[in-house]
C-alpha cells in the first residue's frame, strides 16, 4: 500500500495538474507570502545564511505544490477497485502524510543544518519549523476548498457538503495565526531593527510558537472527518459528479 | 435390474429377495451419492465454504436486489428487486431520470439502499466489499481515468489494485478494440473512453459487469463487435452483464432479462421472452380493437391506415381478425410509457 501511495503521489505532480493548482486562489497567495513576505522575514532573523533561507523556501513552495496538486479526495474509479473502507482510509491518511512529509522532510533536514552552522538560538530553529507548519496549515486549508468544488474563487458545481465549514474552523484559525503571526513580527522585526530588542521579539516569537503548536493539535483532529468523508463515495459524489 | 456399479454394491449386501423393494431403493440412492461424492462431482460442496464456493463458481446468485430503496434529494428509486445468476444478460431500461444510473451505483456499490439489501456473489458490501469489487467490472458515463496519462498506464495505475489484472490482456483488448496504447486519454471522443472503460473491465477478469449506456455511444461497427464481446464474456455461464441503455433494439438482440424502471419505480424485472409472452401488438381496424377488452388495451394509436395497440394477451382472447405479433421491446417501452389510464399491474 505504501508503494502504491508513493507511486501515486509522485504521478500527480504533472504539468496539467500544476497549472490547474495555479487557478487555486490560495496557490497564488502562498506565493506571494513565499516569495515576498517570508524571505524577508527569515532573512532578518538569519541574515544573509541563504543556505537556511533555501531550506525553508523550496519545501514550503512543495508543500503549497504538494497539497494543491494532490487533494484528500479518491477518484471515482479508485471507489470502485477493489478496497474496502479501511484500506481507503488508510490509503487516504498515507496520501495526506506523504503530501506533507514528503516536501517537509528535506526542509526540516535543510533547517537543521543552517541551524547547525551558524549556531542560532533554540528559538530562531523553532521559527524555521512553526514557518513550514504554517505553510502546511494554509495548503490544507487551499486543498480543502479546492476538494469541495472552490476553484478560481467561487464554488464550482454544488454548495459545499455541511461538515466542510465545520472543518474549515478548525483549520483556518490556524493557518491563519502562523501567517498572521509571521506578518506581524515581519512589522516589528523592522520597527525594532535599530533598537536592539532582539531577547523581547525572541519570547513573542516563542509564544507565536507555542499558540500555533496548540492550533495545530486541534486541526489534527478535522483530519480526521476529512479523511471518513473521502471514502465514501456517497458524501463526495457531489463533488465528484460535477 | 442392476446396471451400474453402484446397483452392484448394493446389491452386494442387499438381495432384492432378503429386503423390501422399497428399502432397497433408498439405499441405492445412497450409494448412488456417495459414488457422486467420491467421483468428485459434488464433492466440492461438502468441503468448509464449498458451498457457496461452487455457486460462485457456476454463477447462482451472482446478484440479488432486494427491496432495495434509495433516495437522493427529491428523487426516490425503489423498492427494487432483481436477480440475475451466471450467464446472462440484464438489460435495464428506462427514460432518462428512471434511476437506471442509481440502481447500477447501489450494485456496484458506490450507494448503499436506505432499505432493503444488495447482495453480490452471495455477499454483502458491509462484510465482503473487497471481494466484490473484485469481480465487478463497471462502466460508466463520465471520465473515469487521469486525462494526462496514456491508456497503458491508466490501465497500470488502477489495475495494480486487482488481483486478476493482466497489462497484456489490457493491450489485446485496446488494439482490438482500434486504440492506441499511447495515446493520451484526454485525446479520446466519447466513444473511445467508454472503449477503453470496457477495456479496462474486462482485462481484471470481472465475473459481473455492470455498464451504463455504452452503446449510444459506439460507432455501428463496433456495435457488433461490442455485442460479440459480451456474448463471448458470458459464454461460460459463470459470468453475468447488466446493461443499462434506452436503446432497446439491442437488447431485443442480447438480452435475456430485462428490468424495467419508470420515475425510480420498478416496473418490472422478467425474462424477456417471457415478457414478449406478455403483450401483444394488435393492428386493424379501429372499431375491432374497441371490440377487445378494455382491461387488457395497455395503450392504443390510432393512425391513418388503422390503429394500432398493444394488448396484454391471454390464451383464449378474440382479437376478432386484428394482424398480432409478438411486441419488440421498442413497442413495448413506447406504448406502456404512453399509458394514460392505468398503472402497470
Amino acid at each position: 500500500m505504501i508503494v502504491h501511495v508513493f507511486c501515486d503521489y509522485l504521478n500527480a505532480f504533472r504539468w496539467g495538474k500544476i497549472k490547474e493548482a495555479f487557478g487555486n486562489f490560495t496557490f497564488g497567495w502562498l506565493f506571494i507570502y513565499v516569495l515576498v513576505i517570508y524571505p524577508f522575514m527569515i532573512l532578518r532573523i538569519w541574515e544573509d545564511n541563504w543556505f537556511s533561507y533555501y531550506g525553508s523556501v523550496i519545501p514550503a513552495c512543495f508543500i503549497g505544490f504538494s497539497m494543491c496538486v494532490t487533494e484528500v479526495r479518491l477518484p471515482k474509479l479508485m471507489l470502485l477497485c477493489p478496497l474496502d473502507r479501511e484500506e481507503r482510509k488508510k490509503y487516504l491518511y498515507l496520501m495526506f502524510a506523504a503530501r506533507l512529509f514528503v516536501p517537509m522532510t528535506p526542509g526540516l533536514v535543510l533547517y537543521g543544518v543552517g541551524c547547525y552552522r551558524i549556531n542560532v538560538s533554540p528559538v530562531c530553529c523553532a521559527v524555521g519549523i512553526f514557518s513550514l507548519f504554517s505553510f502546511a496549515l494554509c495548503a490544507c486549508i487551499s486543498s480543502s476548498w479546492q476538494r469541495n468544488g472552490y476553484k478560481n474563487g467561487k464554488w464550482s458545481g454544488r454548495r459545499p457538503q455541511r461538515e466542510i465549514p465545520e472543518e474549515l474552523k478548525g483549520l483556518e484559525p490556524a493557518g491563519l495565526t502562523g501567517v498572521g503571526v509571521g506578518i506581524v513580527l515581519l512589522a516589528g522585526s523592522v520597527a525594532f531593527m535599530n533598537f536592539g530588542t532582539w531577547r523581547w521579539l525572541d519570547a513573542v516569537w516563542a509564544a507565536a510558537i507555542v499558540l500555533e503548536l496548540i492550533l495545530d493539535i486541534l486541526a489534527v483532529r478535522y483530519i480526521r472527518p476529512v479523511v471518513e468523508i473521502a471514502a465514501d463515495y456517497e458524501r463526495t459524489c457531489d463533488y465528484l459528479d460535477n | 435390474m442392476l446396471q451400474n456399479r453402484n446397483d452392484c454394491f448394493a446389491a452386494f449386501f442387499f438381495s432384492e429377495k432378503e429386503i423390501d423393494k422399497s428399502v432397497y431403493k433408498v439405499y441405492i440412492l445412497i450409494y448412488t451419492v456417495k459414488a457422486q461424492l467420491k467421483d468428485g462431482k459434488n464433492a466440492e460442496c461438502w468441503k468448509p465454504g464449498g458451498y457457496e464456493a461452487v455457486r460462485e463458481k457456476r454463477g447462482i446468485g451472482m446478484l440479488k436486489v432486494e427491496r432495495a430503496v434509495k433516495q437522493i434529494g427529491d428523487f426516490k428509486l425503489g423498492p427494487v428487486s432483481i436477480e440475475l445468476s451466471g450467464g446472462y444478460i440484464m438489460g435495464l431500461i428506462g427514460q432518462n431520470g428512471s434511476g437506471k444510473t442509481t440502481l447500477l451505483h447501489l450494485i456496484a456499490g458506490l450507494l448503499r439502499p436506505k432499505e432493503g439489501d444488495v447482495s453480490v456473489f452471495g455477499k454483502s458490501y458491509q462484510t465482503s466489499e473487497r471481494a466484490i469489487r473484485e469481480g465487478l467490472g463497471v462502466v460508466l458515463q463520465e471520465r473515469m481515468f487521469e486525462a494526462h496519462r496514456t491508456l497503458e498506464e491508466n490501465g497500470n495505475d488502477y489495475g495494480k489494485y486487482y488481483e486478476n489484472y493482466r497489462r497484456e490482456k489490457l493491450l489485446n483488448r485496446i488494439e482490438r478494440f482500434g486504440l492506441i496504447p499511447k495515446q493520451k486519454y484526454k485525446n479520446l471522443s466519447k466513444g473511445e473512453e467508454l472503449k477503453f472503460q470496457l477495456a479496462f473491465a474486462l482485462a481484471h477478469e470481472p465475473k459481473l459487469l455492470l455498464l451504463d449506456e455504452p452503446t449510444a455511444n459506439f460507432d455501428p461497427e463496433f456495435r457488433e463487435e461490442f455485442f460479440l464481446v459480451l456474448k463471448e464474456f458470458i459464454a461460460d455461464g459463470a459470468h453475468s452483464v447488466i446493461l443499462a441503455t434506452h436503446l432497446t433494439e439491442d437488447l431485443d438482440r442480447i438480452a435475456d432479462y430485462i428490468t424495467w424502471l419508470e420515475k425510480g419505480k420498478q416496473l418490472f424485472s422478467t425474462d424477456i421472452e417471457n415478457l414478449r409472452d406478455m403483450y401483444r401488438m394488435a393492428a386493424g381496424e379501429h372499431y375491432k380493437v374497441m371490440l377487445l377488452p378494455q382491461e387488457n388495451i395497455i395503450c392504443m394509436e390510432q393512425g391513418s391506415f388503422g390503429t394500432k395497440a398493444l394488448v396484454r394477451h391471454k390464451r383464449r382472447l378474440d382479437y376478432h381478425g386484428l394482424e398480432t405479433s409478438r411486441p419488440s421491446l421498442e413497442e413495448l417501452m413506447y406504448f406502456i410509457t404512453r399509458r394514460k389510464n392505468e398503472p402497470y399491474q
